[in-house]
């Protein structure tokens, strides 16, 4: 039981590079690393805001625009739908 | 959204992705039809694009989560192969229905065709020509990804650049060739069995290669921006298999419908 209860804490691990770690101890790492650290260290900030608006001010200009378009969409779907129902005249 | 659970399993945040993309689906295919109703592709290209947004940022926020914020754990990953596997056997049995279709029509070819295939009045491509090189072009690019794959696997950085690159150089290469051979073709898809066949199947891979294209660009930049780790590289495999798939079912191309059927 115990043995199961580690191999679950060990998948529970969350799975982030680890063998860049160990580069970074000895000395010989990529520049890009750095700057993923500083990705983590945003995204990890508990605030309570959604993945998806999570990256900043431009995460909320996107969605807004996605609504907008799905909103605009469905209604020129309607428009066409609403048209194509009535029989063409001869 | 906590980070923090005692379970290793991932329980997402609330997303509008999903409904921004059945929605967009909705646009798209009523776009469809009002462009063949109406010869007018506003909404179809509408529709298109909301899927665009939909795509970009639903895989954008799969990456944060995973990358970023270490929520892929090895159980949450393995969920996600199996995810891939399932989808790639689904589009397995996506093209076994159109060459089904091409051995129903080329296996018996009808009176109408000339009892023959290729069909009376058809002149098909010529097996050894362009479509040979873009085999050459598919199978050396399976080897740049298999490339590619050692490299990250091997903590090579400048190597798993070189391949990636390569390999998507050879898509877009393979994509041009085959834009030439439609534009040159004697045929078109309305000329009997044979083109509906040869554009249907054809066509179809030839948008799973812009697809998989597309897939392992968006991995070269991912690449080019440290995401991947010697042994955390989900993304990248995901690619290299759907690629292999693409790859896989051009040969079955190849063969049947352009040397065989030629």
């Amino acid at each position: 039981m115990n043995r199961f209860a580690v191999q679950c804490v060990r998948l529970g691990q969350r799975q982030l590079s680890t063998s860049t770690q160990r580069q970074a101890v000895k000395g010989e790492v990529h520049p890009g690393y750095k700057k993923i650290k500083e990705k983590y260290a945003h995204f990890q900030v508990e605030d309570g805001t959604p993945i998806h608006l999570k990256g900043g001010p431009f995460d909320r200009v996107l969605y807004y625009a996605t609504m907008g378009g799905c909103v605009v969409g469905v209604l020129g779907a309607a428009e066409y739908i609403y048209r194509a129902s009535f029989p063409k005249k001869a | 959204m906590m980070m923090k659970s005692d379970h290793s399993f991932h329980l997402v945040d609330l997303s509008p992705w999903p409904l921004t993309g059945a929605t967009g689906a909705f646009i798209l295919t009523t776009g469809i039809v009002k462009w063949f109703q109406e010869m007018n592709m506003n909404l179809f290209l509408f529709g298109m694009m909301i899927m665009a947004l939909t795509c970009i940022q639903w895989w954008r926020d799969i990456s944060r989560e995973g990358t970023f914020q270490g929520l892929h754990t090895s159980i949450v990953a393995k969920g996600l192969r199996w995810g891939m596997i399932l989808f790639i056997t689904s589009e397995v049995l996506f093209f076994f229905s159109f060459f089904w279709a091409f051995f129903h029509s080329s296996l018996a070819p009808s009176m109408e065709i000339g009892l023959m295939w290729p069909p009376k009045g058809v002149l098909p491509f010529n097996p050894f020509q362009v479509p040979l090189l873009n085999t050459i072009i598919l199978l050396g690019s399976g080897v740049t990804v298999t490339w590619a794959h050692h490299s990250i696997m091997e903590n090579n950085f400048s190597q798993a650049f070189l391949g990636l690159l390569l390999t998507v150089t050879l898509g877009v290469y393979f994509t041009s060739l085959q834009a030439l051979e439609y534009w040159e073709a004697s045929f078109t898809i309305s000329d009997s069995a044979y083109g509906s066949t040869f554009f249907m199947a054809t066509g179809f891979h030839g948008i799973h290669v812009i697809i998989g294209t597309t897939f392992l660009t968006v991995c070269l930049s991912r690449h080019m921006k440290s995401h991947f780790s010697s042994n955390h590289h989900f993304g990248f495999e995901a690619a290299a298999w759907y690629w292999h798939f693409v790859d896989v079912v051009w040969l079955f191309l190849y063969m049947s419908i352009y040397w065989w059927g030629g």
